[in-house]
């Protein structure tokens, strides 16, 4: 079982907030009220009585922005306006959001080229291994090729050198009979370890 | 001209203590398959339409350190006989020179053991000792007088 981590303070103090900001906007239209309904919390100007037949004097005058219906207008308008300012604090979580999400997509495409990267570094290791692999596999057999003539060559020198003293004494028989003919050397002679397919121009 | 003698088999675990001397065999095993392809060549051509330097050349080969003149024909055929002899090796030899042409990976036991065959089968047509042609010039002195023409 895990430990939750504590909520942020803005979280724990916005249940708070919200009951504090409801209480000043009752308490001000109570007080609107009171002072509207009431001879209680009058804001009073003093007025030079006019004189003439009435003896009442009446002073009027615009209504202020915070007379008290312009207020519960205000207030009304305010009211209304919470999810307008919801949806302020809206585009800014939002915006965030959009921020985060362009964060992960920026994120995801480096993986990704990454991952393409690590890909083609793998496709290149591989193929390099592979051709060392190739040149390491026709070293060795040629190498053991290499072995294998040396080791047949001592015989192949000696028929060599057989032939050619044969060949010598064949020409010198030749020359003193005046015979060119060859059969030894009209059919040329194979070696056990001859290859069959073996043609004369190894180019 | 020396006798051919037993050849000494190199030992092809053994690496080259240089790099220098691993380029020397390079040119040993270019100058001597050079050699080789020229006389296997020659051999392919009708004697009658050999230079007078081919026929010298292919002239002063075996038998002919017995001091018996032999005729261009015989050795013409004596040449095939070779080829067909060294087929084998003549095969790995080019093989070896065509890879170091392409600067292809050629290990230092494919080069000690092929330039060492290489010789010993130029020393054995030629008539000479594999050693004469540890240096290659000599080597590169047959090819071009095989090259040789009218």
């Amino acid at each position: 079982m895990s430990t939750a981590d504590p909520p942020p303070k803005a979280d724990r103090l916005k249940v708070p907030r919200r009951i504090a900001a409801g209480g000043f906007m009752l308490a001000w239209i109570a007080v609107a009220w009171i002072s509207y309904q009431t001879p209680y919390l009058h804001a009073c100007t003093e007025q030079i009585a006019q004189v003439g037949n009435s003896a009442q004097v009446r002073s009027c005058g615009p209504l202020s922005l915070l007379d008290p219906p312009l207020l519960v207008l205000l207030v009304a308008g305010g009211l209304l306006m919470v999810p307008d300012l919801s949806a302020i604090e809206i585009p800014g979580i939002l915006r965030l959001e959009r921020e985060v999400q362009d964060q992960r997509k920026s994120q995801e495409e480096l993986v990704r080229t990454v991952q393409n990267l690590s890909l083609k570094l793998d496709v290149s290791a591989s193929s390099q291994v592979q051709v060392i692999f190739q040149a390491a596999e026709q070293a060795a057999k040629s190498v053991v090729q290499s072995q294998k003539s040396i080791d047949e060559l001592p015989d192949k020198l000696a028929l060599l050198k057989e032939s050619d003293a044969s060949l010598g004494q064949e020409v010198s028989h030749d020359k003193t009979s005046s015979e060119h003919a060859d059969p030894a050397l009209q059919a040329p002679t194979r070696t056990k370890n001859d290859d069959p397919d073996v043609d004369t121009d190894p180019s | 001209m020396t006798l051919m003698s037993t050849p000494t088999p190199p030992d092809l675990s053994k690496p080259y203590r240089s790099e220098a001397e691993r380029e020397e065999d390079i040119e040993r095993l270019i100058a001597c398959w050079r050699a080789l392809e020229s006389l296997i060549k020659l051999s392919e051509l009708p004697p009658d339409e050999w230079s007078q330097a081919q026929s010298e050349l292919v002239g002063a080969f075996p038998p002919a350190s017995q001091g018996v003149p032999v005729p261009p024909a015989v050795q013409a055929e004596r040449l095939r006989r070779c080829a067909s002899l060294f087929g084998a090796e003549l095969r790995l030899i080019n093989r070896t020179r065509d890879r170091l042409v392409r600067q292809e990976i050629v290990t230092d036991a494919e080069l000690v053991g092929n330039t060492w065959l290489a010789r010993q089968v130029l020393a054995a047509i030629t008539g000479r000792d594999a050693s004469y042609y540890s240096n290659y010039d000599r080597a590169e002195s047959v090819a071009a007088r095989a090259h040789q023409y009218q």
